[in-house]
């Protein structure tokens, strides 16, 4: 099903329709700021150029040495000139490739996609270093980051050809992923994190490796949840166990509690570890999520 | 629904493994990919225990949802009722009081209302399941509720029921209350009753299945017991009314009574009666009486009822009377001076006319005018000969001359003939009738009676004779006319007890008679035989009837002096209900479908509502509604959808012994046909019944083997119970027939008391007619009439009726007392045949007759019905049974009596049979030197209470061998006489030594146990030890073929180890005398006794070789021997020859029973002086008694006498030194003299010699011969049924009705048990008691008026609470009981079953066509309402199906949605 959908889709990323999509998201995210946490990385940070891209007026402890002070001897108003940074970033853009990405309505993975080609697509607007690996139970493909003009192509063909196989392990493909790409960069990971072993590991080695990472937690509508249905025959789509209960509310709801405790455990987890965690459905249009996570305050307190 | 096992339960069942099946089909739920099945496994892990298991059964809660509703609908349907779960199912049979007494009112009320609101009370506490009967008790039991657990039903019924004015036999209807019951479980009988019935003791309240629930209310009444009216016989218009009141009360009552006819009052008095007073009141009242005649006590108690009586004097109809010829003016003229006489003329009679003139007129004269031949009716011929009469005519005489008239016949009272001049007269010549007037050529006037035909003759013309002018003429004609109707005029007024049919005579063409009972009730009845029976007499008060040839009335009137007395006779104690309250756990039948089938349904809507709520898809579930739709529908149990109407057949099997084996042989027939017609819907129940039901099992569809045994007291047939007892297990809602196997003779109770029960049920009979004579001819004695009462020497009629079903002929003879006195051939034709005997008797006292049939063979099938008796009593001077010794030369004592008037019958004790009836005949019996075993053990027996009993004389005259000698010790004789024969003891010096040889050889054994002869020769030997001093010797040798000392001698004094080793002997072995007398002789020759005896007791079947040389050995050394030789094949001959040669007595007895008191006989004889032989003089004591007038002058010695010894009570006469000589007591209700020297040659020789020996034997026979009431009396005996009562009329010798009399009646029955019954006036100079009736045979009833001072009475006696003095005794009557009612009648009585059938919708089954109509018995009537029947089962069966088919749709759902 998956394998028909990519193929009905396989230029989708080139058509109008998403390309315009796209290019509103980039002229959100111009006026915006992309970047992750500006400000809170300045050491990785290099900015050669400042480029005005607005004003504002002034507050109370504003460096004086952005007040545009041509305005101010025109107007008498103390406007303080705003910039955009315009720093080199390396977007790693990792999809969780795994078969229950696949699933979904619309596929998690296909969401995942939409976003990645988003967020890459800004990227190499704002002239970032995008890169894309998929990943099931190791780094499978890869789109080495760069800023070329081509790039954006590539990573549009990238996506395109990327589909669900095999079976989740976060840590082995992080463990890859941190050995091949050294240099710290904002990893943007697309999971439904549902490892076996759990996605821990995995996280902390992308915290250790001093990367930045959006975790894009993609499941699909009602993932979360089983609808008490008395006799079934559950499958996973991963390994193709089966498992026949008898789902009784009580023990959906049960298994509700269970993987709200352990995606909110994730969440708190990458609280700690300072990790940029958004969870969203598959079934959310992409551009939304985008546009949302570009211009919500993403610091809590 | 027991038909459901156990197949169908078994196919059933396998509705579960279908289930499991289905529910394995089904496949786990559909594939559902999931992506994070880690964590639901982690769930799994870590779910606690509790959980798990709940989850299993979460899981599986459809499957067992399913299993439990299809098990509950299976269970519904295998008939849950046999689980006996649920309220207890009892059955309640209540007995409702209907008697008068429960109309008494008290303070709470009236009883009855009290009654019904108990009976409601129980209505409203009966359990869910509890079923109630409820049997009215009035009149006779009926039952008015069957069983039903419908109590708005009950309620009615209750509502309905109220108290009737008559005698209820209460106890009767909780006897067939109890048939009704169950034998097992908790069901019981509830007597509601105010306690006040006769035999209420006698039923077994403690039991717990008898209740007593007793209403309470009133005690206090006075009642008036009986009203009647009598003509004073011998006055033309004079009558007397009796009123019989009687104080219920403990104080004395006062009440003004008034006593009216039509509207007259004849008297008014104010009554003062003493506390529990009874008075009759007798009035003189002039006639005629018409209208009614009313007593009114005018008193308020409890009980109003009985404070009125009535009576109705029907006018007389007119005699009607037909003349036929051409004119008779003298005839003419009479007759319009007769009253009550219409007449009417025809110049002649057509032939073919004659049955319905007769039929017309109650007389016809046929005047000189050809005579059709006639066959009944009453006829005045003259000069004219019809045929059917027995008469011939020979010619005419001219002149004839009267040469003989008869005035004895109740024709000829009054008339005289003499001189009677007839110019010329047919010569007839008689074969039968009587001639009241003859010439030598014939009879002049003549009367035959023959059956229903009745003809006074007249050979001659009237006109041609100077009869018309005579005296006598009218006279002869008054006679004829009541002679032809004897109509019972003595009693004017025609009433009925309450609840007794009135049975109203009328015309032959009469068919229906119209009642109106006092409240205005109009009840139409049929008439049968020239009667209309009117039952519904429940209420006082003067009844009307109207038939098509004029009216009538009568009275009903409580007069019961068991319902009069209110007070109750019983109180249930405390105690008695706390019994009755104690109850086991009932384990009974309750039907729990219902309960199944709402589970059920609330199970699969329960599983629906599971499904509902674990499955997306609902489609299968769409057929759950149609299953829970069939399943509610069955709850409705819908009743109009059954196809086929259901049908309990019940058979009602008569195992009477009318019937018996024949009925039994039918039902078996039946049983077997009936096997492949019974079915679930027709099922088959059956009983058996004589005198009550007898349930042998209900209707069921699987018929129980069964052999019937045959229900007790078989001697009567009570269809109305047997009926009642099929209605009373009548199932709701089905259609019920009756089949009735009996020939329907009833005796007992009335079937048309059931019919209305029988058609408001809509329940058919089916008569199955069966008879023990089977279409055999059946020949049997209906009728024998004699008259109870004749003059010695009248000429008497006896009649009989031989009733035979088919034409056949019989012997008949007639005996008297036991004499075949006639003997003829019959031809009998069909119907009933009459007889007719003439005789005339000489001899006083009672004579039985009997008329005996023997029909020729073939003809008859029953023997018991082939003999009846009757006895004529026969006035005349006193007889005297005279019993001598058989040797005795000349009887003094006889011949003394017989010069002084007294008849006198002699003969030896052996041939006098002394039965009751026959000493009944004779009012003195004499023993003259009778020893006692001459006489049985029973004629003693019987002696004794001629005397006790009968009032009867004994004189006991002494001798030799009488008294002490003749063996009377411990004897009924001994007990009966004034003196005893033991003395007091004397301790003396060892003067006997008596050996007993014992015969203990085979021979001896014989005889029934207890009884053989040598337990007879223990017994006495035993006694006779008892006899001897104690210091006397006493042995016993017993032999056979040798010889064995059971006691060696010993002294008498211990008597007991002396029974001891007696008890031991036993009998074996051959016989041989002589070795044992040679030991005897030995052992006595070594005693040193004065009187050496050997008493030798033996059958005498022996080696006889030296024996009597032996026994002369033995007198010669004085050892004397006696023999008693025993049974009818004992050598006598040898046993005399021994006694004599051992100078010794011989005693010869076949009865071994007489053994005793030879035994003792012998041992007085020898140890006492017992015969004292010495001349003495004689002492009188007091002037009066048999001495009266004698004393003034020496008596004659006499020569000896008996030793005796007067009882304390006797009165001594005469006495010669200390000893007795005539010695008199009362003994019951008889004189008893005990004279102990003899009236002969031997003692008594200057005694009779006597000059006033006869005028002493006279005074002496006077003072001891029964008393002769001189009062003119009349008995009647009238079975009703299963009591009998005795009507004894009585006049003063002057004619008028003896009044105030307390008589008492002591009945001696055929058994010879006795019973005390008191006599009740229920009419002037009337008296009347009742009794039940005693068993067939010869029954005595002693009716005697008790004095006031009691005499002394032996302590046998005084159990009798019968006082008797001098002027006691009034007559003892002999009546005879026939054969049981239920030998009458032997062919069915096809008419009754036929109406049954009519009458209920059904029909008579038919031997020949059997099969078809047993056929048509078993298949319900379609039309029949209330033949339908629930289908719950059906519809549940159908829901257990829709179900099914909803899980295997669902299962096969599955399969296809997850393929």
């Amino acid at each position: 099903m998956a394998q028909a959908e990519a193929q009905h889709e396989a230029h989708r990323f080139l058509e109008p329709d998403f390309l315009a999509r796209l290019d509103k998201l980039r002229l959100v995210a111009k006026r915006l700021s992309w970047g992750v946490a500006r400000g809170e990385h300045p050491t990785i940070r290099k900015g050669y150029s400042l480029e005005f891209s607005d004003f504002r007026k002034y507050s109370h402890g504003d460096d004086l040495r952005y007040v545009d002070w041509n305005v101010y001897g025109r107007l008498e108003r103390l406007l303080l000139k705003v910039f955009t940074a315009e720093e080199e970033i390396t977007v790693y853009l990792l999809l969780d490739a795994s078969l229950s990405m696949g699933h979904g309505d619309p596929a998690k993975l296909e969401f995942a996609k939409n976003v990645a080609a988003a967020l890459g697509y800004i990227g190499l607007k704002t002239h970032d270093r995008v890169g894309a690996m998929g990943f099931a139970g190791d780094v499978g493909t890869q789109l080495p980051p760069a800023r070329t003009r081509g790039q954006i192509l590539s990573l549009f063909n990238f996506l395109e050809e990327l589909s669900p196989a095999g079976r989740t392990d976060l840590e082995a493909s992080m463990k890859t992923f941190t050995r091949l790409y050294p240099r710290p960069g904002l990893v943007v990971l697309f999971s439904d994190l549902l490892d076996v072993a759990g996605c821990r590991a995995g996280l902390e080695e992308l915290a250790r490796k001093r990367h930045d990472v959006l975790l894009v937690h993609v499941l699909g509508e009602g993932e979360n949840r089983l609808d008490p249905d008395g006799d079934v025959s559950l499958v996973d789509v991963e390994s193709d166990r089966e498992r026949r209960v008898f789902l009784d509310g009580d023990l959906a709801e049960r298994f509700h509690r269970e993987v709200e405790a352990y995606f909110d455990s994730t969440r708190r987890f990458c609280e700690s570890q300072a990790m940029d965690y958004r969870r969203t459905t598959s079934h959310v249009p992409f551009d939304d999520f985008v546009l949302r996570y570009l211009t919500q305050d993403r610091r809590p307190g | 629904m027991l038909w459901l096992f156990p197949t169908a339960f078994l196919i059933l069942l396998g509705a579960v493994p279908l289930i499991l099946l289905l529910n394995s089909l089904r496949p786990r739920g559909p594939r559902l990919p999931v992506t994070a099945l880690f964590l639901l496994e982690k769930v799994l892990r870590e779910r606690p225990m509790g959980r798990r298991l709940g989850w299993l059964w979460h899981r599986n809660l459809p499957l067992i949802l399913q299993l439990l509703a299809a098990l509950a609908i299976i269970t519904a349907l295998a008939g849950p009722a046999l689980l006996g779960v649920g309220a207890g199912a009892r059955d309640w049979v209540v007995v409702l009081d209907q008697s008068a007494s429960m109309k008494a009112t008290g303070a709470s009320g009236v009883r009855f209302d009290a009654a019904r609101e108990e009976l409601l009370r129980r209505i409203d506490g009966l359990g869910a399941n509890d079923r109630m009967m409820i049997i009215g008790a009035a009149a006779e039991p009926v039952v008015v509720q069957p069983f039903t657990r419908d109590r708005a039903r009950l309620r009615r019924t209750a509502g309905e029921l109220d108290a009737t004015d008559a005698e209820a036999p209460v106890k009767e209807a909780v006897l067939l209350a109890h048939t009704f019951l169950k034998r097992q479980g908790p069901h019981r009988v509830v007597v509601i009753t105010d306690g006040a019935f006769k035999g209420i003791e006698e039923l077994p309240w403690a039991t717990s299945y008898l209740e007593l629930a007793q209403v309470e209310g009133g005690a206090d009444n006075v009642g008036i017991l009986g009203f009647q009216f009598r003509r004073v016989p011998g006055e033309a218009d004079e009558y007397e009314a009796m009123v019989l009141v009687q104080n219920f009360t403990e104080r004395p009552a006062h009440a003004p009574l008034v006593v009216t006819v039509a509207d007259r009052v004849v008297s008014r008095s104010l009554l003062s009666l003493g506390p529990s007073a009874r008075e009759v009141l007798i009035y003189g009242v002039p006639g005629p009486l018409r209208g009614r005649a009313t007593a009114l006590l005018a008193i308020d108690d409890d009980l109003q009822t009985d404070n009125r009586a009535y009576l109705s004097f029907p006018d007389e109809r007119p005699t009607r009377v037909l003349y036929v010829g051409p004119g008779n003016p003298y005839l003419e003229r009479l007759l319009r001076y007769f009253p009550h006489v219409t007449l009417a003329r025809i110049d002649r009679i057509p032939e073919d006319r004659v049955t319905e003139q007769v039929a017309a007129y109650d007389v016809v004269m046929l005047d000189r005018v050809p005579a059709p031949p006639v066959e009944r009716g009453n006829f005045i011929l003259m000069g004219t000969v019809p045929e059917g009469l027995d008469l011939r005519v020979a010619g005419v005489t001219p002149r004839p001359v009267l040469a003989s008239a008869v005035s004895a016949h109740p024709l000829a009272a009054g008339v005289r003939l003499d001189g009677l001049v007839v110019r010329d007269a047919l010569t007839l010549v008689p074969e039968g009738g009587v001639t009241l007037a003859g010439s030598e050529s014939g009879p002049l006037i003549h009367a035959v009676e023959k059956g229903d035909l009745k003809a006074l003759v007249f050979a001659f013309d009237l006109t041609r004779s100077d009869l018309p002018f005579r005296v006598s003429f009218p006279l002869l004609v008054r006679n004829a006319f009541s002679w032809f109707r004897p109509a019972s005029r003595e009693f004017p007024a025609s009433q009925v007890a309450a609840g007794l049919p009135f049975v109203a005579d009328v015309g032959v063409d009469e068919e229906q008679l119209v009642f109106v009972s006092p409240s205005g009730e109009t009840v139409p009845v049929q008439t049968r035989e020239r009667t209309g029976t009117y039952s519904d007499t429940e209420e006082v008060g003067f009844y009307q009837f109207r038939g098509t040839r004029g009216d009538g009335e009568f009275a009903v009137n409580l007069f019961s002096e068991e319902e009069s007395r209110i007070r109750p006779s019983y109180r249930a104690e405390p105690a008695e209900a706390a019994t009755a309250a104690a109850e086991s756990a009932p384990g009974t039948r309750f039907d729990l479908w219902p309960v199944l089938v709402v589970l059920a349904l609330a199970l699969l809507l329960a599983e629906c509502v599971v499904v509902c709520r674990t499955r997306r898809s609902l489609l299968p579930l769409w057929l759950r509604i149609p299953a829970a739709a069939v399943l509610v529908l069955a709850l409705v149990n819908p009743r109009m959808l059954a196809e086929e109407p259901e049908l309990d057949v019940v058979m009602a099997v008569d195992l009477s012994h009318s019937v018996g084996e024949e009925a039994r042989a039918r039902a078996a027939d039946v049983l077997e046909r009936a096997q492949g017609l019974v079915n679930p819907k027709v099922r088959l129940g059956l009983f058996s019944f004589a005198r009550r039901p007898q349930w042998e099992f209900l209707p069921t569809d699987e018929l129980p083997v069964s052999d019937l045994p045959p229900p007790p007291e078989r001697d009567a047939t009570d269809l109305a119970a047997a009926i009642q007892g099929a209605l009373g297990e009548l199932s709701e809602g089905r259609e019920s027939r009756i089949m009735l196997i009996s020939d329907a003779n009833e005796n007992r109770g009335s079937v048309e008391r059931v019919l209305p029960m029988l058609r408001s049920h809509g329940v058919a009979v089916w008569p199955y007619p069966v008879s023990l004579a089977e279409g055999r001819n059946e020949v049997y004695l209906s009728e024998f009439a004699v008259p109870s009462v004749v003059d010695s020497g009248e000429t008497f009629e006896i009649k009989a009726a031989l009733t035979s079903a088919g034409a056949s002929s019989a012997n008949v003879s007639l005996l008297r007392d036991g004499r075949v006195i006639r003997s003829t051939r019959r031809e009998l034709a069909p119907g009933a045949n009459w007889l007719s005997f003439t005789d005339s008797v000489e001899q006083r006292g009672t004579h039985t007759y009997e008329l005996m049939v023997e029909a020729e063979a073939g003809a008859d099938v029953l023997a018991e019905n082939n003999l009846l008796q009757g006895i004529v009593s026969v006035k005349g001077p006193s007889r005297i049974l005279y019993l001598h010794g058989p040797d005795a030369a000349r009887r003094f004592m006889a011949e003394a009596l017989q010069a002084q008037g007294y008849e006198v019958v002699e003969k030896t004790p052996a041939r006098a049979n002394l039965t009751l009836p026959e000493l009944s005949g004779f009012d003195l019996l004499v023993l003259d030197n009778v020893p006692a075993y001459q006489l049985s053990q029973v004629k003693m027996e019987r002696i004794e209470r001629f005397v006790r009993d009968l009032g009867g004389g004994l004189i006991v005259l002494g001798g030799t061998r009488s008294y002490g000698a003749g063996g009377y010790y411990r004897t009924p004789l001994e007990q009966t006489l004034p003196v005893e024969m033991r003395p007091p003891v004397r301790m003396e010096l060892p003067h006997v030594a008596l050996l007993f040889v014992v015969d203990k050889s085979g021979s001896m054994g014989g005889g029934p146990f207890g009884t053989t002869k040598l337990d007879l020769a223990k017994a006495a030997t035993m006694a006779s030890a008892e006899l001897l001093n104690p210091t006397d010797e006493v042995g016993i040798l017993a032999f056979d073929s040798n010889w064995e000392w059971v006691v060696p001698f010993r002294q008498a004094g211990g008597g007991e180890s002396i029974a001891e080793d007696v008890a031991r002997l036993t009998s074996d072995g051959g016989t041989d005398l002589l070795k044992a007398m040679v030991e005897g002789h030995r052992a006595l020759a070594a005693e040193e006794a004065a009187i050496k005896h050997v008493l030798v007791l033996s059958d005498g079947l022996t080696e006889k070789a030296d024996l009597v040389e032996q026994v002369t050995r033995m007198a010669r050394e004085r050892i004397t021997v006696s023999t008693v030789s025993i049974g009818g094949d004992a050598d006598r001959r040898l046993m005399t020859q021994l006694a004599q040669g051992g100078q010794g007595r011989s005693y010869a007895t076949v009865d071994p029973r007489t053994i005793p008191q030879i035994f003792t006989t012998e041992t007085l004889l020898i140890s006492r002086d017992l015969l004292v032989e010495k001349t003495v003089t004689p002492v009188a004591l007091g002037v009066s008694g048999p001495m009266r007038g004698l004393t003034g002058q020496p008596l004659p010695q006499i020569l000896g006498y008996v030793l005796t010894h007067v009882k304390p009570g006797a009165e001594v006469h005469l006495r010669v030194g200390e000893d007795p000589l005539l010695v008199s007591w009362r003994y019951g209700l008889g004189q008893v003299y005990a004279f102990t020297s003899d009236v002969s040659g031997r003692w008594g020789r200057h005694w009779v010699q006597w000059p006033e020996f006869s005028r002493w034997a006279a005074q002496t026979a006077r003072l001891s011969v029964r008393n002769v009431s001189d009062h003119r009396l009349r008995t009647d005996f009238v079975r009703e049924g299963e009591t009998m009562s005795a009507v004894v009329d009585l006049f003063s010798p002057s004619g008028r009705p003896l009044n105030h009399l307390k008589l008492q009646g002591l009945l001696t029955r055929a058994d010879e048990t006795l019973q005390e019954e008191t006599f009740r006036q229920v009419a002037p100079g009337r008296y009347q008691t009742r009794f039940a009736t005693p068993s067939r045979g010869i029954n005595l009833l002693t009716v005697q008026h008790p004095a006031v001072v009691p005499p002394p009475v032996p302590p046998v006696v005084s159990s009798l609470s019968m006082g008797s003095a001098a002027s006691a005794v009034a007559f003892t009557v002999p009546f005879i009981v026939p054969f049981s009612q239920e030998y009458r009648e032997m062919n069915a009585n096809q008419d009754l079953l036929e109406r049954l059938a009519r009458e209920t919708g059904g029909k008579v089954l038919r031997a020949d066509t059997l099969a078809e109509d047993l056929k048509g018995l078993f298949t319900a009537d379609p039309d029949a309402a209330g033949s339908v029947r629930g289908i719950w089962w059906a519809l549940a069966a159908a829901g257990l199906g829709v179900f099914l088919l909803d899980l295997a749709l669902r299962a096969f759902l599955h399969v296809r949605r997850v393929r």
